[in-house]
């Protein structure tokens, strides 16, 4: 949990304190996910001990503060008097051996021990995992698997990861350029998504909703923009939408859908672009098979709105500028039959 | 003292930046490119491959730029192009990019015709497929091979064995 | 089934019917190759079986060291050439590589001039999607026509008597990868023919046409539905994984078969006591195998199909889930042994992935499988389950770098082909002996491009010698001896009556070695590296001769025939790590090496 706080000049860390606490407020009032609002039992210790570091962290300010004050307004109603009182040399070892060394050790110790009881919790699952899903962080974005001993029943899709509520579930992360890191504030600690290397981790819905994750280690110009959404379902809905996603874009009934079907297969799309059931099969950029379904694009940086995919798709350089994305040149009328068929896959 | 470490981490920071800069946005499609003429000799031709479009015209706008570079490496992969010119372009299906025979000419434009345009032993049309931004990167990367700095320089040719 | 099954491709052969007659006369005889005439040479394996076996022994073990040149021909192309010459009657049919031209040599003017020469119209960029040179296995010869593939696609038959075309039938697109490059077989009115493309993510079939014009009369792929793959009730394979319906479907991701590779570009055999063809698939598509979990059915896998109807009688999936393109194409020779003090009809293959098959061809058994070369992808294989024994160390996947991993994706042997002698019962590879690191990297499926996914890079074996001819015993499953050589072999066997063995080295020797044990009895450094397979006829004036083509090239002389950058190991899919110092012995070159006593 890195929410450290500075331990620095007394005016500066009543300034931050204040900052830090008004900020969490408002950041609960707002959408933007805050690990204070807790929807999981993991994410629920991790704000205690938050709590517990911030509350701590403020009464030693606050003692340190009250002891540098004191000497201070002493010495400045002295110098005003005109007369510095002696320094008495050895009368603050004691406060030093004390104040100074066994009770902030004594302090440091109890806390590294609550953080490391906490963390320890919230890295294993109460209950074993009953399934495992795979995520790929890529530059800027995440691919998500789930992977089944059936090779027909496995899946890919991007930026959104849906749950069934109350149970927990397994997580293998890993990444194919740089260091990311995978973090839902409300649901869980962070873990670091390292090159080479596979990490896992758990994650568990206490209540139905949706959640944004975010990327939480600096990965490039784009970092701030490589947010997911974690989907909670109750079971049967969620079922539901395992078995949607399994299957393979439907042929579109209409003809202006198929011509973009058509003009999917054969311009850059299906470079990078896979869609089950098509002649796509590109790996570099997100699987569209079922995009019309998700919350939002471009890693949780756009709603997922005509509007707004129409303009991704002609200029994401504009809307997420060095993502992977180059800047499309479509006539009017492949775009509209692009747009028609993507708006049919859901 | 604190100026100064201030002003060291604007500076440093200002460098990384300027990295960020090579990223350059594409400019838009290109003005139609004109026509060549068959001949610069009064009344005769020219032996060889001469396009008839004025690619002779054109230059990578990314001429020494290392993010475009590397860019142009992860475009290699992802486009499949070590598939047929080797894993670090020394050749395979397609001609090594890596020496210095050139069946249709190695200038900027050369290359971009090439790559844009496809040629008639296989090598694929990818003009219109990929944006020219993509294709000057690609080039980028290119000219970095048997330089010091290729991204992803090949490994040792043999490995002593058991 | 047919008509449904050919409307897929988009590009329809000529003709195209469902329970057309054959166009061939009823009451013609097709006599069997290798059972006649024994100074022809009328198809690629000498005889159905594929045992490239001559019954010739004027040239023996005392004499062979005087063999010298008696006449040479150069094809005009200098790309590689694999495949052989066919000898019928008193004329010599050499097809080249791209462009594809079948001359007719005529054997009995001392000149050994064109009779014909058929240079079908062709398109060079088929030449860019050829993974492995643009080379050509050879024709067949069947009722008076002279049958050959085009890379780009096409199936040729011509007049053999005076190169009149006279069908063409289009089977392959090379906008999707696909080419030709197999020889045909031919097994009485039917002309068998398969794809190639696996690299380039080319869904695998094998195609039965007619040889009278060309139809199409049944086509199996090899991956998606029973029903396209012709597997019915009458399938049978002998072990468990490979029952189920559909497993071309369900053994891979949704929609992966589609692109799963399982190509036909070996050697086809042809069993008349069993009336079955032989024949295997190649590897699945992507090279990166974490793009396909599952066993990836039927890549891999030796086929029997019956010739009529193409219906599957059983098969065997020797790598299940391959992580090291170990194709399954190399031929199976039809013989009959004694094992174990009984007579078996089996089946001879020995396999890229480094083990000697011996398969009982009734229904697909394998009786013995052991390692001709080092091996260590698998410590075994499992006779009771058929599978291999992976080595979980060995076993590759995306984003990690596996190091020495043996035999290479060259295999213990590719598709240069193994020979079989009744007298010394032993069987004759031509190995390769190297090792490889391989990466799976992503890759996206693009139309017309490789489909491959794996940063891979090759170098010597253990014993630092890159080649070696084995002479092994199929009925005790070992290497009787070997003769090590500095270049991995990439050309064909011929054993002869006169127990003599030929072979040729890719620097450009053509040798000789005594077949029993393997002493060496003559060679001749011809001008290129040799890739091609030798046959032996006998020519008008009643001597028997030698015949092999030079000219290097292929997967493994890539780095010569094409020309490439030694200092990039990882290029030619790995192979130049394997001979970069090829460039030094040999150049390309392009010729029919006839020789005699």
């Amino acid at each position: 949990m890195s929410m450290t706080l500075p331990c620095a000049h007394r005016t500066r860390g009543v300034g931050v304190l204040a900052a830090v606490v008004v900020s969490w407020s408002a950041a609960g009032c707002a959408s933007a996910p805050t690990p204070m609002l807790p929807a999981s039992q993991p994410a629920a210790q991790l704000a205690s001990l938050g709590w517990l570091l911030t509350i701590v962290g403020s009464i030693v300010i606050v003692i340190i503060a009250v002891l540098l004050i004191i000497p201070a307004l002493r010495g400045w109603r002295a110098g005003r008097a005109g007369a510095i009182p002696p320094v008495h040399s050895g009368d603050g070892e004691r406060w030093i051996v004390i104040g100074g060394i066994a009770i902030p050790l004594a302090i440091l110790i109890g806390v590294f021990a609550v953080t490391a009881a906490t963390l320890s919790r919230t890295s294993h699952a109460p209950t074993r995992p009953r399934f495992m899903i795979e995520v790929t962080a890529r530059q800027w974005w995440w691919q998500v698997r789930y992977p089944s001993p059936d090779p027909q029943q496995s899946f890919v899709t991007a930026n959104e990861i849906h749950i069934p509520v109350g149970e927990p579930i397994a997580l293998r992360v890993q990444s194919t350029d740089v260091i990311h890191s995978f973090w839902v504030p409300q649901l869980q600690g962070k873990i670091d998504v390292i090159p080479g290397q596979t990490n896992t981790f758990w994650l568990r819905a206490d209540s139905a909703g949706v959640y944004r994750g975010q990327c939480a280690e600096y990965c490039g110009i784009q970092h701030a923009h490589m947010a997911m959404q974690v989907v909670a379902q109750p079971r049967a809905q969620f079922e539901s939408w395992v078995a949607e996603q399994r299957r393979p874009a439907a042929a579109p009934s209409d003809s202006l859908a198929s011509a973009g079907r058509v003009a999917f297969e054969h311009q850059a799309c299906a470079l990078c672009h896979a869609i089950q059931g098509t002649g796509a099969h590109g790996q570099m950029g997100p699987d569209l098979t079922h995009v019309a379904s998700r919350l939002m694009l471009a890693a949780g940086t756009i709603p997922n709105t005509p509007g707004h995919l129409a303009g991704w798709i002609m200029n994401s350089q504009t809307i997420k500028p060095g993502n992977d994305m180059p800047q499309m040149y479509l006539e009017p009328a492949t775009l509209h039959s692009i747009m028609a068929y993507l708006a049919t896959l859901h | 003292m604190r100026a100064l470490v201030i002003a060291g981490c604007a500076v440093a920071l200002a460098a990384a930046c300027q990295r960020d800069e090579g990223r350059e946005l594409p400019h838009g499609m290109p003005q139609g490119i004109a026509v060549a003429p068959v001949s610069d000799t009064a009344g005769g031709v020219l032996p060889g491959i001469h396009s008839q479009v004025a690619y002779g015209a054109l230059h990578n706008p990314y001429t020494g730029n290392v993010q475009a570079e590397r860019d142009g490496r992860q475009l290699f992969l992802s486009y499949n192009c070590v598939g047929c010119h080797g894993g670090r372009a020394g050749g395979g299906m397609g001609p090594s990019l890596r020496d210095s025979a050139w069946i249709y000419g190695n200038s900027d434009a050369d290359l971009f015709a090439t790559i844009t345009e496809g040629r008639p032993n296989g090598m694929p049309t990818w003009g219109g497929k990929i944006p020219e931004d993509q294709i000057w990167k690609l080039i980028s990367y290119i000219r970095t091979l048997r330089t010091s700095g290729e991204p992803d320089p090949p490994p040792p040719a043999t490995q002593p064995n058991r | 089934m047919l008509a449904a099954a050919c409307s897929k491709e988009k590009a329809a052969p000529a003709v195209v019917a469902t329970g057309r007659a054959p166009a061939t006369a009823t009451g013609t005889t097709f006599p069997q190759p290798g059972a006649g005439n024994p100074g022809e040479w009328t198809t690629a394996g000498r005889d159905y079986a594929g045992t490239r076996y001559s019954p010739l022994d004027q040239i023996t073990t005392a004499n062979v060291a005087n063999l010298k040149v008696a006449w040479t021909f150069s094809t005009g192309v200098l790309n590689g050439h694999e495949g052989q010459p066919l000898v019928v009657g008193n004329t010599m049919y050499v097809t080249t590589p791209w462009p594809n031209i079948t001359y007719a040599l005529d054997l009995a003017d001392a000149h050994a001039p064109a009779k014909w020469a058929l240079a079908p119209p062709t398109v060079s960029a088929a030449k860019g999607e050829a993974c492995c040179d643009v080379v050509n296995r050879g024709s067949a010869y069947g009722d008076g026509k002279i049958v050959w593939n085009m890379l780009d696609g096409n199936t040729i038959a011509a007049d053999a008597k005076t190169g009149k075309q006279l069908w063409k039938t289009k089977l392959a697109d090379i906008d999707k990868g696909e080419t030709i490059t197999m020889a045909p077989l031919i097994v009485k009115n039917k002309v068998f023919v398969g794809v190639s493309g696996a690299e380039m993510g080319v869904r695998g079939w094998i195609a039965a046409l007619d040889l009278g014009d060309g139809h199409v009369v049944w086509k199996a792929y090899n991956t998606g539905s029973d029903k396209d793959v012709l597997i019915g009730s009458d399938f049978k394979p002998f072990y468990a994984f490979m029952r189920g319906t559909d497993l071309g479907i369900k053994s891979w991701p949704p929609d992966q078969w589609k692109i799963g590779g399982a190509t036909v570009w070996g050697w086809i055999t042809y069993d008349p006591e069993t009336n079955l063809i032989f024949y295997g698939t190649g590897n699945p598509g992507a090279w990166n195998p974490d793009l396909r979990p599952g066993d990836n059915l039927w890549s891999m896998t030796i086929f029997a199909r019956n010739p009529e109807t193409g219906a599957a009688k059983w098969a065997y999936q020797m790598t299940p889930h391959d992580m090291w393109d170990y194709d399954g194409v190399n031929e199976s020779i039809v013989a009959d042994i004694d094992i174990d003090g009984k007579p078996r009809k089996v089946l001879l293959h020995a396999e890229r992935n480094g083990f000697a098959y011996v398969i009982d061809r009734t229904n697909g058994q394998v009786i013995n499988a052991e390692p001709y070369v080092f091996t260590n992808w698998a410590t075994g294989i499992d006779l009771q389950s058929g599978r291999p024994k992976y080595v979980p160390d060995k076993m590759t996947r995306q984003g990690v770098i596996i190091r020495n991993i043996c035999p290479s994706s060259t295999g213990g042997k590719d598709q240069q082909p193994t020979s079989w002698s009744p007298r010394t019962k032993l069987w004759y590879i031509p190995a390769t002996n190297d090792c490889m690191d391989y990466e799976g990297t992503a890759v996206s499926y693009i139309a017309g491009t490789p489909y491959l996914g794996a940063d891979v890079r090759m170098y010597a074996g253990p014993g630092g010698n890159r080649g070696e001819l084995v002479a092994w015993d199929p009925a005790q499953g070992k290497k009787v001896w070997g003769v090590k050589e500095n270049f991995p072999l990439w050309s064909g066997t011929l054993v002869t009556a006169g127990d003599v063995l030929f072979y040729g080295t890719m620097d450009g020797w053509v040798k000789a070695v005594d077949a029993r044990n393997g002493n060496p009895l003559w060679s001749f450094k011809t001008g290129s590296g040799v890739i091609g397979n030798p046959i032996s006829y006998i020519g008008p004036d009643g001597k028997q001769y030698i015949a092999i083509y030079t000219g290097v090239g292929g997967w493994m002389g890539a780095i010569a025939s094409a020309n490439l950058s030694p200092d990039d190991p990882t290029a030619a899919l790995g192979a130049t790590g394997a001979a970069p110092d090829l460039k030094r012995y040999t150049a390309p070159g392009g010729m029919l090496f006839v020789f005699g006593l």
